[in-house]
């Protein structure tokens, strides 16, 4: 159970390591805070400034190019690594409300 | 829903409108014609009701296919059905005891409950037919637990799950070690009678230190490794995405930016040692219409299986997580389900051992 409970913070810890800056969010941010849960994905939030950086880091985990156009046009994009899926909300932590526990 | 069958009331009368076009017999006709038929009935335009068909027809998706596809309805790597031009669609014996159950010729057939709704994108998991039959018959849950259609295993809280809450499941896939058959240039692979041999060189056993020819018989082959054999995967999952990843990961392990760092002290969130490069070595797509799934990881030299095994199953999409819930407690569903005068169970217990 190990193995797939912590695979979305691995993948958050991955995006950090190629110098992608983002907020995680829902159930692996609540895995984060609280070491419960059973994450299926990886959700972060990241500021339009930060998302060249965070193609490069998709485009070397996913290995295949990631283009910073596609993620600044939609609110949410979906990329599938072999550490699972991660769903990347453009938009800034002040907009939603949440507790401040950034990681980069 | 309906009561007799536990199929969606748009189930079953998508199931009528492909009779109507088929005929009683439910012998399968040219799908167009089966379109035309639910687009008649007013149930669903052609392009959402032939996607809906497929659904129905093919073998990874339920336990029970109530509809007989005939021809190209798709691959379990994501591949579309051929257009409904090349295809033929009829009522399968399930399919047609469905209906029968629906217009009351027979007892309620559990159908709903064997297959669930994860099929549709649903919560309710499927279930072996035979197990659902037996607790049926004896109202007894006890060892009933879900059981994906594409196999692999289920872990979680199964408890919970038979209580009724919501549940979060680990679908994972079933990995079989095998020692990669070891090929002896010259030489016959193993198991095979005979000989064969390229040119006019006489094969000698390996060992053989005086042997000539050219041949480097103290050499074996890079297939001299063991293997892991993926030979079922969770459920939905596509298995040529498996492969990709599994190969994009290998990738990374062997020289990516820091593929191979990635596995430190979460705890610490700091940087361990460096540790050697992965078990894997690289992975082989061997899936064929004859012998199913096959993806063969085979092992970097003297890499520890246990390791191998471990990396391979922590890898996307070969473990994946599912949310699941029963519409009621197992137990309910068993003991309330109507069985009428129990000639629908024994109806389809016939077919499942046909």
């Amino acid at each position: 159970m190990g193995r797939v409970a912590d695979r979305s913070l691995l993948l958050a810890v991955a995006l950090a390591r190629r110098g992608a800056t983002f907020v995680v969010v829902g159930s692996a941010a609540d895995r984060l805070a609280t070491g419960q849960g059973l994450p299926a994905d990886l959700d972060i939030l990241v500021r339009p400034g930060a998302v060249p950086a965070l193609a490069r880091a998709l485009t070397d985990l996913t290995g295949s190019p990631v283009r910073v156009q596609r993620l600044l046009t939609r609110d949410c994009s979906r990329f599938l690594t072999w550490l699972g899926p991660v769903d990347v909300f453009i938009g800034d932590l002040a907009d939603t409300g949440a507790p401040d526990r950034r990681t980069s | 829903m309906s009561a007799r069958t536990g199929l969606l009331d748009g189930e079953v009368a998508l199931l009528r409108a492909v009779q109507a076009a088929t005929g009683p017999s439910g012998e399968p006709v040219t799908s167009p014609l089966v379109l035309e038929a639910i687009d008649d009935a007013e149930l669903l335009g052609p392009r959402h009701a032939y996607s809906l068909l497929a659904d129905l027809a093919v073998p990874w998706r339920r336990h029970l296919p109530l509809v007989d596809g005939v021809g190209n309805w798709g691959s379990r790597s994501g591949d579309s059905p051929a257009d409904a031009r090349y295809t033929l669609t009829g009522l399968t014996a399930f399919g047609l005891l469905a209906l029968a159950a629906d217009r009351g010729e027979v007892g309620p057939v559990p159908l709903g409950l064997v297959d669930g709704t994860w099929w549709h994108g649903g919560l309710q998991p499927p279930y072996p037919p035979l197990d659902v039959l037996r607790a049926l018959r004896t109202r007894d849950t006890s060892g009933l637990v879900p059981c994906p259609v594409t196999g692999g295993t289920v872990a979680g809280d199964l408890e919970g799950l038979a209580a009724g809450r919501p549940t979060r499941l680990v679908l994972g896939s079933v990995l079989v070690p095998e020692q990669a058959v070891r090929y002896t240039p010259g030489m016959p692979p193993p198991g095979v009678e005979g000989g064969w041999w390229i040119g006019d060189a006489t094969p000698l056993p390996v060992s053989d230190p005086t042997a000539s020819g050219g041949i480097p018989t103290d050499v074996e082959g890079p297939a001299s490794v063991d293997q892991l054999v993926v030979t079922e995967v969770p459920y939905g999952v596509d298995v040529d995405e498996v492969t990709r990843l599994l190969d994009e990961r290998i990738r990374q392990e062997h020289g990516g930016v820091d593929g191979n760092q990635l596995h430190y002290d979460l705890g610490a969130m700091l940087p361990g040692p460096p540790i050697p490069l992965g078990p894997l070595d690289r992975v082989q797509d061997e899936t064929t219409g004859r012998d199913g799934l096959r993806i063969v990881c085979v092992l970097r030299e003297s890499a520890d299986p246990e390791a191998a095994r471990e990396r391979v199953l922590s890898t996307w999409p070969l473990t994946i997580t599912v949310d699941a819930r029963l519409p009621a407690p197992l137990t309910d569903l068993v003991t309330g389900w109507d069985a009428g005068d129990g000639s629908g169970l024994s109806a389809l217990e016939r077919l499942l051992r046909a």
